[in-house]
């Protein structure tokens, strides 16, 4: 009887381990499979990198490294800060990071429809962005440590080697560049396109009555949402004045700050509102902490100044939208529908380990 | 001997029917430079130098149009009708052109075109699902299709220094222009030539644009598109 248990626990537990392992690519010669994005219905071309192209191996590799502690000196991890059930916004989980130097992280979804990144748009290349993390505020990472571990883990020397045609890139000068590259074609699969509301345009459901209400707000000059925050991408990835401030320091002044344009004063990049009920706080500052919050700055708290959109000073100089309390409930409604659950889902977005 | 002959004979009339083909036509790209000014004047988006007939100072911080269905006039009345669409931004230099591939050679005396879509394309999806497609999408709630135009900036009146939105969108707005004189020479190798909006235009003839009867915000107001929309058609002129 003893012996049978044994026995039965020794296969449980093979059939556990083996279960957990994940799974290895087969090797193949030493150059990459090119892969193709599927590019949802109405979604725009993406801006994909000719330096950096898709890969199997490549997003495969990205993946792993971005749920493995492997990289960081302080057992952080990209996934464990940018959590998937956020749909991969910075939860910011406590790191100390000066609210001024470091704006509200936006979700990590559909980056691969930007043309340049970060709320001023100071960056326009994505696959440098990850390595900024190796720094002391993120991994803290020591570059010679995080390339001898890669060089004696058992599979990723073989993983880089593929990825990279054949090129050691396991050393001090390239593994930073290398390891950002490898996840930013990761990033780049990151779609999100199956919200409640893409099934309701392809006909796949219909919304609730407050649902409807509000998508009339936002879709007309009543919310007037649409011209910045459009279909399908929900953002016009420009840049604008929204009233969140009338005084300007170098802490707000937003894309002045790269352009030196006066007319680029407190201008801020249109974030998407895709999943906007899980990516609180809101705006480049993160000063508004729930939705009601965001919606009534729109109905009744946009400031004046110089560069203010002249599509919103109307509601500036007036009484603001008036929009009743049912109707900012129906619009608040509506931004729920924009949430993605395959998307949050996903387990191709998920920790592989 | 005669089977030969006939041969010999069909093979002369076979090529020389070859030889007495006319050349094909030929054909080039007309290359059409955007550009822009206020009542004549050289300009400068985002700064308050210019002001409308009715007398508001303005500035412009925003234009995005269409143009489409391009007609080039030739002197003896015939026409060369085009259907591309263009989308055109005066801040984005990626945008500041017309190109306008196969035009038979020769001398053109004037040009017409519309200013957004033909009711064909404007419905919701009709076009490429470009970035600025997207983003020039009309609401399916107030008609479906895609803005023809969006002039923005800002105008003083009296009181304060106010935003305005001019928008102009469904099929019954579309601007068709007038009849625009100018010599236009295309070749085999393409010709050019630039097209000059008078940004003032849209605020006057025939109509007289004014904020405080007309509003700085046109979208829901078909009244004052139909203004603005006429006041398209003689918006544009050919560069000398």
């Amino acid at each position: 009887m003893l012996y049978l248990r044994a026995l039965l626990f020794v296969i449980w537990g093979g059939l556990i381990a083996t279960s957990c392992r994940r799974e290895s690519p087969v090797p193949s010669a030493e150059k990459p499979t090119p892969y193709s994005l599927a590019i949802p219905e109405h979604f725009p071309e993406p801006y994909l990198s000719d330096k950096n192209p898709l890969t199997v191996e490549g997003i495969q590799l990205g993946r792993m490294l971005f749920y493995d502690p492997i990289l960081s000196g302080n057992g952080r991890t990209c996934g464990g800060c940018h959590l998937q059930k956020l749909a991969f916004i910075n939860s910011n989980t406590g790191m100390g990071l000066d609210p001024k130097l470091y704006n509200n992280i936006p979700s990590l979804s559909n980056l691969a429809f930007k043309k340049t990144y970060t709320w001023t748009g100071g960056s326009a290349i994505l696959d440098s962005i990850p390595a900024t993390d190796f720094g002391p505020l993120f991994f803290n990472s020591d570059m010679d440590t995080v390339v001898a571990r890669l060089r004696r883990h058992p599979e990723y020397p073989k993983l880089f080697k593929i990825a990279f045609s054949g090129r050691d890139v396991l050393n001090r000068q390239e593994v930073a560049s290398s390891v950002s590259l490898m996840i930013a074609q990761y990033l780049r699969t990151m779609i999100s396109a199956d919200s409640r509301f893409d099934k309701f345009l392809s006909g796949e459901i219909a919304l609730s009555e407050a649902e409807m209400r509000g998508l009339a707000i936002y879709f007309s000059e009543k919310g007037d949402c649409f011209h910045c925050h459009g279909v399908p991408l929900f953002t016009d990835n420009s840049y604008h004045n929204i009233g969140l401030d009338d005084e300007f320091t170098q802490e707000n002044s937003g894309r002045y700050s790269i352009t030196g344009k006066p007319a680029d004063m407190g201008k801020y990049r249109t974030p998407s509102l895709r999943n906007i009920e899980l990516t609180a706080p809101y705006m480049h500052d993160g000063r508004y902490k729930t939705l009601e919050e965001a919606i009534e700055h729109y109905n009744s708290r946009i400031k004046k100044s110089a560069t203010l959109d002249p599509l919103l000073t109307r509601f500036a100089f007036g009484y603001g939208m008036e929009l009743t309390q049912q109707e900012k409930d129906d619009l608040k409604a509506f931004l729920q529908t924009l949430t993605d659950e395959t998307f949050i889902n996903d387990p191709q977005f998920s920790n592989p380990f | 001997m005669k089977p030969v002959l006939v041969l010999a004979a069909a093979y002369l009339l076979l090529f020389s029917c070859k030889k007495d083909e006319p050349a094909p036509p030929s054909e080039g790209r007309l290359s059409i430079e955007m550009s822009y000014v206020f009542d004549g004047v050289q300009f400068d988006a985002d700064t308050m130098l210019y002001t409308i007939q009715a007398g508001y100072p303005v500035s412009v911080e925003h234009l995005e149009y269409y143009i489409s269905n391009v007609t080039l006039h030739k002197a003896d009345n015939s026409s060369v009708q085009t259907w591309d669409i263009f989308y055109l931004n005066l801040k984005e230099n990626d945008f500041d052109k017309i190109r306008l591939e196969k035009i038979p050679a020769g001398d053109y005396v004037g040009i017409s075109f519309l200013v957004g879509l033909d009711a064909e394309h404007n419905k919701t999806n009709a076009l490429p699902s470009t970035w600025y497609n997207n983003n020039m999408a009309w609401p399916d709630g107030m008609g479906g299709g895609y803005h023809f135009m969006k002039l923005e900036g800002r105008y003083k009146d009296q009181a304060s220094t106010r935003g305005y939105a001019v928008h102009l969108g469904r099929n019954e707005n579309l601007v068709t222009t007038a009849f625009i004189p100018g010599k236009i020479s295309v070749s085999a190798t393409g010709g050019n030539t630039e097209l000059v909006m008078d940004i003032a235009e849209w605020f006057k003839s025939p109509n007289e644009y004014d904020f405080k009867v007309d509003g700085d915000y046109t979208m829901s107001n078909g009244a004052v598109m139909k203004k603005i929309s006429e006041n398209g058609r003689d918006a544009f002129h050919l560069k000398d």
